[in-house]
Formats: structure tokens, C-alpha cells, sequence
């Protein structure tokens, strides 16, 4: 796994959190002891075991996620500025 | 005097303490299981009308406009609530350093942490203001402070109480559970929190009988984890060893697959982190909470955030994001996911062999708060991981006062088998009658 300080970036973009100069360092520092106890994962087998969630099971009230055959373009021909496969906007 | 004076009292004359972040106004009229009871709400859960800040300046100004549901039955049941109390923002943090209105402070030594995150309701109860008091727990929230503090913090097995109208830190392994003044107070306050929420999608219909039950320890298996002793100080371990004797019933050592333990602080900042990032990300200062200026939804949301949550918010808040984005989701996040099934495994299979482990409520009395500033201490030794597997494997758990070191109070701790909780309450309450005793003749 590859840690630069270009990725703290990214997190506070993704948290809209500014960090400063100084917060950075100490974050990087942090997550490369985290990043380094996670290796000793390597050593143990993780095959076949199922991931926690939640330690109760819960029915999915929801629908299951319906994977449709739809192409794109059949979606687009139904838009009003859609003409010769280019959309107009 | 009456109760609730006597209680008020000893509030005013602790203020100083910072423990709590403001006083509620109630008169409950209703007669119910509950009427003789005053309790304190830790600052994270909502109560109708009262100013909700989670310890955060994010929510400084914010009213709830509802009842948690822990709250609501408590109120219908009789109970009046008192005060709300302070802790580590929004739950985040295991110390009482990281509240946004400042530290609380330990009575027994204002130079030592009180533990957190559940902080300011053990002080609280340590100064005797309530009957009991509410608090949250995710790692060791209520247990820890209870064993820095001398008093009894019990955390329920997971979804037994509701979680509605309480703010999140990481919904899989958030708890809910309360400080106390005696173990009986437990039991009634149980019977009538401790009941199945529609409205909280976690909450578990059990149906505990919330009854004292008179075990015979002879029958009990009980265990200690032999890691928990690793690298803890010896007058400790003497403590702690003296105090299991006076059950007088055997206790085996039972051993915990090392490089699980060893991967229990990681997996914990990861999951709580990861999840904790998700819980908060709505919290922009557009619909509620402290909005500051900006000329765009980025700009404002940015300002809010970076101006109204605390350092330590923002520092676990970077680590789940990082462990959540590309591959580090599959690499970090899913993986922890599975170190924690084989963890909860672990534990059950002890637990299938013994009805209780017994171990330390914190591996030393309350460290010096300068200490904890200056990173000497961790909070990872295998004492901190046994309190921790009890969230990852939603166990009962509960911190009993074992007795004082120096002066400074440390706790003993139970955990036992999902849902066992009318059962480990029983055991806790003649363990702390025996405790209690022996103290007293020695």
C-alpha cells in the first residue's frame, strides 16, 4: 500500500476539512504506524471468513439492487436533445 | 434535605470540575418504576428542548427537537433528569481532554485524566450528583472512566438499548449504558430502557428479565486472559489478584491468540474511524449546526467544518477517510472487517468455555494529563484490547471499583456471553457485595 502526502489532499477534499502544513505531517506520521501494524494482517488467513457488519442480522427492507441490460444509449434516445448519438446541452 | 437538593449541591459545589455543560430544568409528575430516581445525560443524547451539543462548537446552539428513546422511557417511566454532561466531542476520544468546552477534570487528582469519552457523567457519579447517569460507550467509553473513578459502568450487550436520538460515533459497535450508584439501580433502570426500538434499526426485542439472580459461584466458570498481565505494573496485578481470591472459587487462565490482540488498536481506528467519517459527513452547517461564511455550498460546508471541529475529530476523521478511498477500502477497511470476525470468534469460543472473564478496568490508575498530551501513553496495551473486544463482539460488560492505588481509584471488569446481561449483573453485584466486605475487614 502506497502512502505519499498527496493523499492528505485528497481526504480533505473528500472531508471538506482544511488541514495546515503542520497537521499534515502529523496525520502522514500517523497513518504510516497504522499502515505498518496493519501488515502483520499478511500473517494471518483471512480466506473464507466472512466480514462483520452489523452483530445482528437484519432483513434488507430495501430491494436487492437490480442490475438491468440496459444500454446507455437506449436511456438517451428517450431525452429530447439527444439526436445523431449526441446529446445537445 | 431531599435527594435532588443533596444532588444539586454537590453539582454547584464541582463546577469547577467542568463536568457539566448545562442543567435541565424538569419536573417530572409521573408516578412510575422510576419516580425516585435523578439522572444525568451524557451531552451526545437528545432530550426535547435542551441545547444538544455532543461536546462539539459545531453544535453550540443546537436544540434537539425530539427525546432520544433512552430518554423518553426514562421520563414516562418517572426519572428526572438533572443535567447534561460533558465529554469528548461527539464521543471521539477516550480521555475527557477533547471536549470543545474545555477538559474535565478528575476529583481525586486534577492533574489526571478522568478516561472518556463518557467523562463527565462519571464524574458525575464519582461525586455522588444522580442516581445514575446516562453514557455511551465504543471501545471502553463508560467502562474506562468508571475504573479511573471508582464507580460501577455497565455497557449492555450491543442493541439492547436504543440508539435513537443519540449521536453517533460508529453505529456497529455504539452502545449505549450508564453509570451507576449501586447494581440494583441498574436493574430497574434496565427493565425499562432496556427494551426493542422500532425506530433504532440495531435494537434487539430480548426480552431480559432484568432480576437479580442468586448464582452459586461454585457453579460458575469463570476466566482470566493471561495476556491481559502483559507489561502492567506489578502493584496492580497484585491488587487485582487479591481481589479475584476473595471469590474463592477457582479461575482458570484462558490464552487469547496473540497476533489477534495485537491487531486489535488498528482494527478499532479503522473501523470507528471509517465509520465515524460516514456518520458526520451530512454535518455541513447548511441545515443545522454552526454555519460560517462562504460564497458557495463547498465554501460555507469547508469553513464550517474546519473552524467548528476539534483537533481530534479532524485527526480521526483524515485516517477513515484514508482507509476508505480506492484500494485502501479492500486493503484497510474490508480486511479489519474480517480481523474482526476472527476476534469475535476468538472470544466466543472462550465464552462458550466459561460463563465470565474477568479482567482489569484500565491497565494503571488514571494517567497524568500531561502524560497523555505528550504521547506517553498509548491506550494499546492488552487491558484496553479485552475492554475493546466487548464492543466488537457486542458483549455485556461492566467495570466494578476494585479498590485504590496511591489514592487514585482502578476498577475491575466483567464481561460476558451476548445477550447474558440478567446474568452478569447478578455475578457483578455479589463480586462488588464481596469486594465491598473484604474491603472493610482489611
Amino acid at each position: 500500500m502506497k502512502i505519499d502526502k498527496k493523499i492528505l489532499d485528497v481526504c480533505s477534499k473528500n472531508l471538506l476539512i482544511d488541514f495546515n502544513e503542520e497537521e499534515k505531517q502529523i496525520l502522514y506520521n500517523e497513518l504510516l504506524k497504522i499502515i505498518e501494524d496493519m501488515e502483520n494482517i499478511k500473517n494471518i488467513d483471512l480466506s473464507n471468513i466472512d466480514p462483520t457488519d452489523y452483530l445482528i442480522y437484519k432483513n434488507n427492507c430495501f430491494r436487492e439492487d437490480n442490475d438491468g441490460s440496459y444500454e446507455n444509449n437506449e436511456h438517451l434516445k428517450t431525452l429530447k436533445n439527444f439526436k445523431n448519438n449526441l446529446l445537445k446541452v | 434535605m431531599n435527594k435532588i437538593d443533596i444532588y444539586k449541591k454537590n453539582i454547584d459545589s464541582n463546577r469547577n470540575l467542568n463536568f457539566i455543560l448545562s442543567d435541565i430544568d424538569y419536573k417530572n409528575n409521573i408516578d412510575g418504576p422510576l419516580s425516585k430516581y435523578f439522572y444525568i445525560i451524557k451531552d451526545n443524547i437528545s432530550m426535547k428542548d435542551t441545547i444538544t451539543t455532543g461536546g462539539s462548537l459545531f453544535l453550540k446552539d443546537y436544540k434537539s427537537p425530539y427525546d432520544a428513546t433512552v430518554v423518553e422511557l426514562l421520563n414516562n417511566a418517572g426519572a428526572t433528569p438533572i443535567a447534561k454532561s460533558n465529554l469528548d466531542e461527539f464521543g471521539l476520544g477516550g480521555t475527557g481532554l477533547y471536549s470543545a468546552y474545555g477538559y474535565v477534570k478528575n476529583p481525586f487528582d486534577e492533574n489526571r485524566i478522568t478516561g472518556g469519552s463518557s467523562s463527565g457523567s462519571a464524574v458525575a457519579q464519582a461525586l455522588h450528583c444522580c442516581d445514575f447517569a446516562l453514557g455511551t460507550d465504543t471501545g471502553d467509553s463508560i467502562r474506562k472512566p468508571a475504573s479511573y473513578l471508582g464507580v460501577i459502568g455497565y455497557k449492555p450487550s450491543y442493541g439492547i438499548i436504543s440508539r435513537y436520538g443519540v449521536l453517533p460515533y460508529a453505529p456497529s459497535l455504539d452502545h449505549v449504558g450508564l453509570f451507576a450508584k449501586n447494581i440494583n439501580i441498574i436493574f430497574d433502570v434496565m427493565n425499562v430502557i432496556g427494551n426493542h426500538d422500532k425506530k433504532d434499526f440495531s435494537s434487539q426485542n430480548t426480552n431480559i428479565n432484568f432480576k437479580f439472580t442468586n448464582l452459586k459461584l461454585n457453579n460458575l466458570k469463570i476466566c482470566v486472559i493471561k495476556e491481559m498481565y502483559d507489561g502492567v505494573d506489578k502493584q496492580v496485578i497484585e491488587l487485582f489478584n487479591k481481589t479475584i481470591s476473595k471469590l474463592n472459587t477457582t479461575i482458570r487462565e484462558v490464552s487469547f491468540r496473540k497476533e489477534l490482540l495485537n491487531l486489535i488498536p488498528s482494527t478499532y481506528q479503522i473501523l470507528t474511524y471509517s465509520e465515524a467519517v460516514s456518520c458526520y459527513q451530512s454535518f455541513t452547517g447548511i441545515t443545522f449546526g454552526t454555519k460560517e461564511e462562504g460564497n458557495s455550498f463547498e465554501e460555507i460546508a469547508r469553513n464550517s467544518r474546519t473552524r467548528n471541529f476539534g483537533s481530534e475529530l479532524k485527526r480521526r476523521f483524515t485516517i477513515g477517510s484514508y482507509c476508505t478511498i480506492g484500494e485502501n477500502y479492500e486493503e484497510l477497511f474490508l480486511k479489519s472487517k474480517k480481523i474482526r470476525t476472527l476476534i469475535k470468534n476468538e472470544m466466543d469460543n472462550i465464552l462458550r468455555k466459561n460463563h465470565f472473564v474477568i479482567s482489569l478496568g484500565s491497565d494503571n490508575i488514571a494517567p497524568l494529563i500531561e502524560d497523555v498530551l505528550n504521547k506517553k501513553c498509548s491506550f494499546t496495551s492488552n487491558v484496553d484490547n479485552i475492554l475493546q473486544i466487548s464492543n466488537f463482539g457486542g458483549y455485556p460488560s461492566i467495570t466494578i471499583p476494585m479498590g485504590k492505588i496511591n489514592g487514585m481509584p482502578i476498577g475491575i471488569n466483567i464481561t460476558s456471553r451476548f445477550n447474558s446481561d440478567q446474568y452478569l449483573l447478578s455475578f457483578a453485584k455479589i463480586f462488588y457485595d464481596i469486594i465491598r466486605m473484604e474491603n472493610k475487614h482489611d
